[in-house]
């Protein structure tokens, strides 16, 4: 159970200054500048839900995603996850939660897959059964087996996102926040990717909140879908709904998005 | 002391996988070994040109500029080898590695310091381990067990105190995005202080390296006081552990505001 309420995020800046002693220059006077990045959001996700939060690069995404994973703190605001306050409770509340950047790849870049498995085994301390037996389902699901010796610096992204994927669910989190899991990947190991969260959410009843621009993952995997432009959710609802809401019934899903990105989306 | 043991074996864990990821590149692995050896190699030649042309440096004499040396030398690796990437945080959070520190449940001061062993820095420990009773021999000094126990002392405190110093302009990266121009200036203080007694560039250097930039206690003072030398007074020498607390504290202090301002803008 994951609930916001009017969530806030001002990001101050601070402004890099040009010149030889710029460094200096910052230490001493440091320039801001003020951003608005998440203004004023509340929504609640029940426990087994997968929802699809959707936006524009720039629209308060990623930084939700890292406020709810703790990483960020809140302006200003409530975050309740699982019962816990993300920044407050850190330490219970990082092994209740699993989080994948597709961007960046949470793994040790020059260790093989596995020993990343096993460091992530004593940092969660996973039982010894635990592990062996995620494993072994985790590497059915997602096909490891053919890279699990191999570093991942060597991984193509397809296989460094299962790997990642893999070491986020090691520890049996409730949650998962899947920061754009699909991003440049081709459509076939695409096509994977959602078989598993598919398969994850409904035999282990894990909740998944995930941000994507693909159109397919929004009508193929999530049952809902938040939309948020300039930092405001601007829709709350079924796809089903926002087809209705922006589009009309048989509208192009894809046509709809790109409306919603350039101007907030026009309302029928 | 539950929390110490069981960091202490996540510390024994993580370096463990991060040796295995060194040896993944062999090749670099001898490269990087050879070319600190040729470094070294080229720094000892230096010094002892500047000694034979002009015999001393002061009251310096070639043995004491070996000491003097091999005290950095020792000190300084013991934050190159086991601490080295604490003086890398602004590529952990350009990289968004610094993310992944925050999303584990385990302290990402561990998480870093785990994270890199320089072996590299074995060559200098190991050269300093030899320039020290080599230079002792050339001024024909010996050390009882009361000087030894001093020395442990000194190179413990020096490397506390290199490990505080690097650590901190890297923490400067939370507030000021870079932190490069600042090390690019230390660098340039420690090249002086690493092989020449602080005295011989007069008294605001002196100042600089003693009370802002303490580098002079990774082997200045320790040198003064070991070698009998009357270029500092007694009780300043002895204070070298004393510094070392301080800076260590001032560390812990803004590692967690820097963590904070972290929590507070992100990347």
């Amino acid at each position: 159970m994951i609930t916001v309420k009017n969530l806030q995020k001002m990001y101050k800046i601070a402004k890099p200054g040009e010149g030889r002693f710029a460094t200096l220059k910052a230490l001493v006077r440091p320039q801001y500048e003020e951003r608005r990045a998440v203004d004023g959001i509340d929504f609640t996700i029940s426990d087994g839900e997968i929802v699809g939060y959707i936006g524009q690069n720039g629209a308060g995404k990623s930084t939700t995603i890292k406020m709810l994973s703790g990483i960020l703190v809140p302006t200003a605001g409530d975050i309740k996850v699982n019962g816990l306050i993300p920044h407050k409770d850190r330490k219970e509340h990082l092994r209740n939660i699993g989080v994948v950047f597709g961007q960046k790849t949470s793994l040790w870049w020059d260790v093989p897959v596995i020993d990343s498995l096993n460091i992530l085994k004593e940092m969660y301390q996973v039982e010894d059964s635990r592990f062996k037996k995620n494993l072994e389902m985790f590497t059915d699901l997602l096909d490891l087996s053919p890279f699990l010796n191999q570093p991942v610096r060597q991984l193509s992204l397809g296989q460094r996102v299962r790997a990642d994927l893999a070491a986020a669910l090691m520890h049996d989190p409730k949650t998962l926040f899947l920061d754009e899991p699909t991003i440049g990947v081709d459509v076939v190991a695409k096509e994977r990717l959602r078989e598993f969260i598919t398969e994850i959410n409904r035999e282990r009843g894990v909740t998944v909140l995930l941000t994507t621009h693909d159109v397919v993952d929004m009508e193929k995997l999530v049952s809902r879908v938040i939309v948020i432009h300039a930092g405001k959710i601007i829709f709350d609802g079924s796809m089903q709904g926002l087809r209705e809401r922006y589009g009309g019934e048989d509208a192009d899903i894809e046509a709809i998005v790109r409306d919603i990105y350039q101007e907030g989306g026009r309302t029928v | 002391m539950q929390e110490i043991k069981s960091g202490l074996k996540m510390y024994g864990a993580l370096l463990k996988m991060t040796l295995r990821g060194i040896l993944q590149y062999r090749v670099d692995f001898w490269m990087s070994l050879v070319s600190v050896c040729l470094l070294n190699g080229a720094n000892i030649v230096q010094l002892s040109v500047i000694s034979w042309r002009f015999h001393a440096l002061g009251s310096w004499q070639v043995g004491d500029l070996l000491v003097l040396y091999g005290l950095f030398l020792i000190s300084w690796s013991i934050f190159s080898v086991f601490f080295f990437k604490l003086s890398k945080i602004e590529d952990e959070i350009v990289s968004g590695s610094f993310d992944a520190y925050l999303l584990r449940p385990v302290r990402p001061f561990l998480q870093l310091v785990g994270g890199d062993i320089k072996y590299t820095g074995l060559c200098d420990t190991l050269l300093g381990v030899v320039l020290v009773p080599m230079g002792l021999a050339m001024n024909g000094t010996h050390w009882g067990l009361w000087q030894i126990l001093w020395f442990v002392v000194f190179v413990l405190s020096g490397g506390v105190i290199a490990v505080c110093i690097k650590f901190l302009i890297s923490c400067a990266t939370f507030w000021t995005t870079k932190a490069n121009a600042l090390n690019q200036v230390f660098i340039q203080i420690y090249l002086l202080t690493q092989k020449y007694p602080v005295t011989i560039f007069g008294p605001a250097f002196r100042v600089l390296v003693t009370g802002l930039v303490p580098v002079a206690y990774l082997n200045f003072y320790p040198a003064v006081f070991l070698l009998g030398k009357s270029d500092a007074p007694f009780w300043m020498c002895t204070l070298s552990p004393v510094v070392a607390l301080v800076l260590a504290g001032i560390s812990a202090l803004v590692w967690r505001r820097g963590l904070r301002r972290y929590n507070s803008c992100g990347g």
